[in-house]
């Protein structure tokens, strides 16, 4: 039975490793966080608990792989107040990962402007930066600043979970984005 | 290589011999259209060490590979069907099947799920609580990768192909190489060999085991999720001591590792720790509850559309490449093909599991005679003579992966590329399998079970 593997684990300690508070030589880095817009200083900061809405815009999976580590032992983001919401409406993050192709620029918008204000936009991986290899490609945006304002962006490819960390927690300094009422939250709260 | 070329009128001759070759139990690999206006057909005989070719000069009309029983190459059929219009399919539309009537809710899921998912729509009728139809709409993020690699040099094509699908990197890096190889008749030394195959079989691990912690998630056991996850990060960190990268991205043209004397005992205590959580699962009757009987393939979709990889081999056809064609080292080694004839969620997860155990034992004995990295692999292209047309062919973490690579003359450079995923072939079982007697709660854990990438479907 599985309560026995949970005591085990009790008595065995945190399989978290101690970054970023600390080096960790197992954490390699290989992506660099970038600052691009500051957002709206009079919007609030928010501190306590930052719930992240993710968004494939045509990634290789790669991101999402590395993504979903946050959420295991090793990285524990929850640690620093964050968690993955299903509902935009709940979401003070949008992490973008992958190339942003047509298909899904409008689907980006919406899920955008149905977020509440403020809020912070993190382009994940060099896709979501500038198309990377995939930028030539027909259908290819290129950026997610074309689509959305962009508060971080974490390069690599992908980025580690660490790279991701840190720049999930640089996301949360900046302040976010203040934005009026938009069509769509004017036709949803009618 | 076997080459057989009808003139556009044979149209269903042409057909009509691949559906009989299907029947005498040739593996089809790639459908594609080739460059001079030639549409390919590729297959391999289980007991042949050459592809069969099939091919068809500008065709005008030619019969739908899916209404002749046909269905490895549904999504290659609807690929060709809306990029080029110069073939003709017959009948021109695919029918689909439609669920109407009172009393039928439809559910729209995607393209952005819940939690951290790729992008693709799923559009589920469901009667009650139960499951009558699924429809999967995918195409929202194609990036059009073998498109892009016509007029590329070899190791810029490699650059893109490599982020086809994150999980498995390294096999579209060798099946690409190998099919450019081919097209050279180049032969590569056995210390390429061995190196290529370990660090396939470390991709196998960090991808199964991403699998079985997605599994054990939607059957709502974290505990079992985090230790998956957990051992799912240890060997990332090897592959980024072993091979340069977590996702072993350009690990191939390194063609070596580095080596670490504590390497091969970490990752067969890892082996031990996973084969501890899943023996652990399989003692949990809530797990073994939801998964036992839920998403069957029916027999029919197993025979149409031959499911490849773990998929497969969990409705009892013994489809793997590492077996039926040697392209590795691993003919001088014997490894375990786990398979189960049940079909169902809990079959997938056994093999996934079982493979795991078989992984580790190729690693365990190919990781110390394994060559150091001293050179990087260096593409020394000579000039083509003939077509200069090759297939590479791997079993990748989901199954059979295949590239084949049309070079210009001069060798340096592509004509085309054509791929056939193992997603790609596979998404076409899963919404049978999920409308068969199964309930709106069964859906998370039948598509973790499956754990197919949608980066794979579409490209």
């Amino acid at each position: 039975m599985f309560y026995w593997h949970w005591l085990s684990d009790l008595i065995h300690g945190p399989k978290t490793t101690r970054f970023p508070d600390r080096p960790d030589s197992d954490v390699s880095s290989h992506g660099e966080i970038h600052h691009i817009e500051k957002g709206d200083q009079n919007a609030g900061p928010i501190r306590r608990a930052m719930a992240i809405r993710h968004l494939d815009a045509g990634s290789c999976q790669g991101c999402e792989s590395e993504l979903q580590l946050l959420s295991g032992p090793d990285y524990d983001f929850s640690r620093f107040g964050f968690s993955f919401t299903p509902s935009p409406r709940h979401a003070d993050i949008l992490v973008v990962t992958g190339v942003v192709v047509r298909p899904m620029a409008e689907v980006i918008q919406h899920v955008f402007d149905g977020m509440p204000s403020p809020k912070r936009v993190v382009a994940l991986g060099q896709c979501a930066i500038d198309g990377h290899v995939f930028a030539e490609a027909p259908e290819v945006i290129g950026s997610l600043q074309n689509i959305v304002p962009v508060t971080i962006e974490i390069s690599g490819c992908p980025p580690t979970p660490g790279d991701i960390l840190r720049g999930l927690l640089a996301s949360v300094e900046v302040s976010g984005f203040e934005q009026k009422e938009s069509a769509n939250e004017r036709r949803v709260l009618g | 290589m076997i080459e057989e070329i009808w003139a556009s009128q044979d149209s269903e001759k042409w057909m009509e011999h691949i559906r009989m070759r299907r029947h005498d139990g040739v593996v089809l690999v790639i459908l594609t259209p080739g460059p001079d206006d030639i549409l390919w057909g590729i297959g391999r005989d289980p007991l042949s060490s050459e592809y069969e070719w099939w091919g068809i000069m500008h065709p005008s009309q030619v019969p739908r590979p899916s209404t002749m029983g046909i269905g490895e190459w549904i999504h290659m059929q609807e690929e060709i069907s809306a990029s080029h219009t110069s073939v003709t399919w017959v009948p021109p539309v695919k029918t689909e099947r439609m669920v109407r009537g009172k009393g039928v809710f439809s559910y729209s899921l995607g393209p952005v799920h819940a939690d951290v998912a790729e992008s693709m729509r799923y559009d589920l009728s469901v009667m009650g609580d139960e499951i009558v139809h699924l429809t999967l709409r995918h195409g929202w993020k194609t990036r059009h990768v073998t498109q892009l690699c016509r007029g590329k040099g070899v190791m810029d094509a490699l650059e893109l192909v490599e982020r086809m699908t994150a999980t498995s990197s390294f096999a579209h890096q060798w099946a690409f190489m190998m099919a450019v190889e081919n097209a050279q008749n180049m032969t590569i030394g056995r210390g390429t060999k061995i190196f290529r195959s370990v660090a396939l079989e470390m991709e196998r691990l960090s991808s199964h085991l991403g699998d079985l912690a997605m599994l054990a998630s939607s059957t709502g056991l974290p505990v079992a999720q985090m230790d998956y996850l957990h051992l799912k990060e240890q060997i990332l960190r090897w592959n980024q001591r072993l091979f340069g990268d977590r996702y072993l991205r350009g690990a191939l043209v390194q063609d070596g590792i580095q080596k670490d004397s504590q390497a091969s005992q970490e990752i067969i205590r890892i082996g031990e720790e996973a084969q501890k959580i899943t023996d652990s699962l399989l003692k949990t009757p809530s797990f073994l509850d939801r998964l036992v009987g839920a998403g069957k393939i029916p027999g029919p979709t197993v025979e149409f559309v031959s499911p490849v990889g773990p998929v497969g081999r969990a409705c009892g056809l013994k489809t793997d490449v590492r077996a039926l064609w040697d392209y590795g080292v691993y003919d001088e080694i014997s490894f375990s093909i786990p398979s189960s004839a049940s079909a169902d969620s809990y079959a997938r997860f056994l093999v996934k599991s079982r493979e795991i155990a078989a992984s580790i034992n190729i690693i365990r004995r190919l990781l110390a005679i394994a060559p150091s990295s001293t050179h990087s692999l260096r593409y020394h292209p000579t000039k083509i003579e003939g077509r200069g047309v090759g297939v590479g062919m791997v079993e990748a973490s989901r199954g059979m992966l295949a590239y084949a690579a049309w070079l210009d003359p001069s060798g340096e450079h592509l004509r085309h590329v054509a791929v056939a995923t193992p997603s790609a072939r596979n998404w076409h079982v899963v919404p049978p399998a999920m409308a068969n007697g199964n309930i709106l709660q069964d859906f998370p854990i039948i598509d973790a079970s499956f754990q197919l990438t949608v980066a794979g479907w579409d490209q």
